[in-house]
């Protein structure tokens, strides 16, 4: 009875030990022959794989390296990073880093990709036309005051030109300045008639002062 | 040396099989599940798709309300989950019949249309530009076709699915006739008999590519289009994982069961001597 247990556990043992062979043969096979293409499809895939903001909350240290005049670390999408203020025509709404709708919802939003108050660049901030958000920006002049109050400090820019522009022409209008720190707001226009909106309220201003001491 | 072939082809025929049994399992399990209609509506159920899908839609229409002027009051039963989950399930039949469907929403523009015109007569709105208003019921009415429609991506795909079911069903036929033809050989001409090694083989590299995928792809964070469907596909992938594993376990427990169950050669032959 012990020897014909032991024989039978020497051919599982040895069926095991081939099977194990022709597995490790097979996917030796497979990568010989498909390495790029498989390492390409998982790359791929990672690709949409979207890492949740919540799960990887910590808290960023947001402050303003003067002297490179670049945030030490940046909002994450989606973060509430400041307020902006137009006293003339009684706007003042959070700023949201981002421009989905889901965002805008709640706030106006700052275009990824474009720069952060205080860096020297454009900064392009979208809002829509409710009462909330940018429904008197129509009727703002020239030489106005829009303030950003920032958790990193505060910027005050003065109103340049006003334009009205076709949303299409959208992108090809607005060019991002790397030279000169330029804001840019605009919203959907006009706003007095209900419905989509295909043209868009654009306004332009320039720095004239900032306060990086927060 | 004839024993030294003869030996070789066995294990040769043994690693075919294997790989015949692999392909045949893999493809088996595909064909009942994905490329099945009637699994994927059972998947939407059971993941409360419609629901979801439904709450989805409503909010991304509210994105288009914030900007016009209106509010979310206009979108007040311009649809319901009943109509979703038909228009869903015509869609999902469409596909496996491999025709490109059009979401029919003429309904919902005319029910939207009839509470904006209630809107603008409450709100005693000065300046209506009916081209505006146009484009804003197109809008929205995309919303709901989009979101069914996932964007229109299996549009360009959905005329092959037939085709590809159509193949599958062929290959499963004739790799299992294969698979009876090798074993009728191998127990006529090579008398290889070691079955458990076929089963023990496919069983081990489904388990490895199980384990490659679930340690390589970052499947729980997968973002398809939305949050609504990239869950009703991860719930998915999940279940065929579930399904693999459980078969590769199946066939490495059948086989030790065979090995275990299979008569000791050596003491046959001495009991047959005495």
């Amino acid at each position: 009875m012990h020897r014909l247990n032991k024989n039978k556990a020497k051919a599982i043992v040895k069926n095991l030990a081939v099977a194990f062979f022709f597995t490790s043969f097979f996917i030796f096979l497979v990568l010989i022959i498909f390495q790029k293409k498989i390492d390409k499809t998982i790359t791929l895939i990672n690709k949409v794989a979207v890492v949740s903001a919540s799960n990887d909350k910590k808290k960023a240290n947001i402050k303003m390296n003067k002297l490179e005049k670049r945030l030490i670390e940046y909002p994450s999408y989606g973060d509430v990073f400041g307020t902006i203020k137009i006293p003339s025509q009684s706007i003042e709404v959070s700023i949201y880093h981002g421009d989905a709708l889901r965002l805008l919802k709640y706030g106006v939003g700052h275009h990824a990709g474009t720069y952060f108050p205080g860096e020297g660049g454009t900064i392009l901030i979208a809002g829509h036309n409710t009462y909330a958000q940018f429904r008197n920006l129509p009727n703002i002049k020239g030489n106005d005051e829009i303030i950003i109050d920032a958790i990193y400090g505060t910027y005050t820019y003065k109103v340049e030109k006003t334009e009205i522009i076709d949303a299409k022409q959208l992108n090809e209008s607005l060019s991002i300045n790397d030279e000169k720190e330029e804001l840019i707001l605009y919203t959907c226009y006009p706003v007095d008639t209900p419905g989509f909106k295909t043209k868009r309220f654009v306004v332009y201003a320039s720095l004239v002062g900032d306060n990086n001491e927060k | 040396m004839k024993n030294k072939i003869k030996k070789v082809s066995g294990y040769v025929f043994l690693f075919i099989q294997s790989l015949i049994l692999l392909s045949i399992t893999i493809l088996l399990v595909l064909r009942l599940t994905v490329l099945d209609k009637s699994f994927i509506k059972n998947e939407l159920n059971k993941n409360n798709y419609y629901k979801k899908i439904n709450d989805e839609i409503k909010t991304e229409m509210t994105y288009y309300t914030d900007q016009s002027g209106f509010d979310d009051s206009i979108l007040d039963n311009i649809f319901s989950l009943i109509d979703i989950k038909n228009t869903t399930n015509s869609f999902i039949s469409s596909i496996y019949n491999g025709e490109t469907y059009t979401v029919n929403t003429s309904q919902i523009e005319e029910k939207l249309n009839n509470n904006i015109n209630k809107y603008i007569e409450n709100e005693h709105f000065q300046i209506v530009d009916q081209e505006q208003l146009n484009k804003f019921v197109k809008q929205i009415a995309s919303v709901y076709s989009d979101e069914i429609k996932l964007m229109g991506y299996l549009d360009k795909v959905c005329k092959y699915i037939p085709k590809l079911i159509d193949f599958i069903d062929y290959a499963i036929v004739v790799l299992f006739a294969l698979f009876v033809l090798l074993l009728i050989l191998n127990e006529k001409l090579i008398k290889r008999r070691d079955y458990s090694v076929i089963l023990y083989t496919s069983g081990f590299i489904i388990l490895f590519i199980i384990i490659g995928f679930r340690s390589s792809i970052d499947i729980k964070n997968l973002l398809i289009y939305s949050k609504t469907i990239s869950n009703t596909f991860i719930s998915i992938i999940k279940y065929l994982f579930n399904v693999y594993l459980l078969i590769s376990l199946i066939y490495i427990g059948v086989g030790l069961i065979i090995d275990i169950l299979k008569k000791d050669k050596k003491r046959r032959h001495k009991k047959a001597i005495i």
